[in-house]
């Protein structure tokens, strides 16, 4: 078993939360599709913000913290109600690469601590992969110590639009390469 | 001679369609091509860590490079140094790819694994990164990577598997925990 190791779930999975705190279950597929793309620059556009509506039964998603699917990512969702650690997620700053069915998005992170109200502000860079019009592959590269080191006021907050980097650019703090 | 006016308006649009055809077909290969040299060039700037060929490492970097990563960032001579410092620190580097490079022409994104084991206490490691690049004149000019630096010192713990060759942000044998969610 693995030690304890915090991760976050991906800001689209967040209506899918609230779905199921209200005893809703996920349907398959509860609306019809405005336009059926496989192109990330078209999609992003139309379903980038609601794509739990149109979960891919094939769908992949990899995480600091490890791996989830479709079937999985139920009993995530479940679980983490029970014992919710953070609220008030909120995603800035996006800059998407669209290409083709692939696409790359990197983002400024927000989330506040329920147990001390502090809040962390990290940074991510995530790929996806359309198939059938639907996301099927989610897969989110961050650094949770970042979060951390701001709660122990050894990393300083981004500027509000700051280019997103892996750490504030005004981090003073330094750490060597891979130790 | 309204026929032939006709014919020659109707020619002078077929002109122009081909001529926006292929000038949409000649840009459309060039971005291809653009793609491929910049994966050839990330590709090889990254396989050079594996071979240690610090000339390689230095020839792909522009200048004005600015490499960040979790824990700081380098110039181009900071970079440079710290290369040839790393491979006396490490052994046994291996750089494993994804099977995906995303680019719309400027910005480029893939994937990799980088695993290398401590001379010393000779502990592996493979971490799993992403990269955001842009490239000028040729030569990597922005290198962003990210990847989660717990990871590292639970594998050299024993907490976590290596799973070698494997492109992702954690091992994929781990299954997402709800209660590790922030």
């Amino acid at each position: 078993m693995p030690a304890m190791k915090t991760t976050r779930l991906p800001r689209f999975l967040i209506g899918a939360l609230m779905a199921a705190m209200g005893g809703i279950s996920l349907p398959a597929e509860p609306k019809p599709m405005e336009v059926i793309t496989n192109d990330s620059a078209e999609w992003i556009p139309l379903y980038g913000e609601t794509w739990w509506d149109y979960y891919h039964h094939d769908w992949q998603g990899y995480f600091p913290g490890g791996r989830d699917d479709r079937y999985h990512n139920q009993w995530v969702m479940q679980q983490w109600f029970k014992n919710t650690i953070t609220k008030d997620w909120t995603i800035t700053n996006k800059t998407h690469v669209f290409d083709g069915e692939w696409f790359a998005v990197e983002w400024h992170y927000q989330a506040t601590y329920l147990s001390d109200n502090f809040t962390e502000w990290e940074t991510t860079l995530a790929i996806g992969r359309i198939e059938e019009g639907k996301l099927i592959l989610w897969i989110e590269y961050f650094d949770d110590v970042v979060g951390k080191l701001q709660k122990l006021k050894l990393m300083p907050f981004p500027d509000k639009g700051e280019t997103v980097f892996p750490w504030p650019i005004k981090a003073k703090i330094s750490l060597p390469y891979r130790p | 001679m309204t026929f032939l006016l006709w014919l020659v308006e109707r020619s002078r649009w077929c002109i122009t369609g081909v001529v926006l055809a292929v000038l949409a077909s000649t840009q459309a290969s060039a971005v291809a091509d653009d793609k491929a040299a910049a994966e050839t060039l990330i590709k090889d700037f990254l396989l050079s860590w594996q071979s240690g060929d610090d000339e390689a490492f230095a020839r792909s970097l522009h200048p004005d490079v600015l490499f960040a990563y979790p824990g700081g960032r380098f110039d181009y001579d900071e970079l440079v140094a710290m290369f040839s410092a790393y491979q006396q620190e490490k052994q046994d580097i291996k750089i494993y790819f994804a099977d995906y490079f995303i680019s719309d022409g400027k910005t480029h994104v893939t994937a990799y694994q980088f695993a290398a084991t401590d001379r010393e206490s000779q502990q592996r490691f493979a971490v799993g990164t992403g990269v955001v690049c842009e490239i000028k004149d040729g030569k990597i000019v922005l290198f962003k990577e990210y990847w989660d630096s717990q990871l590292a010192p639970m594998q050299k713990a024993g907490e976590l598997p290596l799973e070698e060759g494997e492109v992702h942000p954690w091992p994929s044998s781990v299954w997402l925990r709800p209660d590790t969610i922030d």
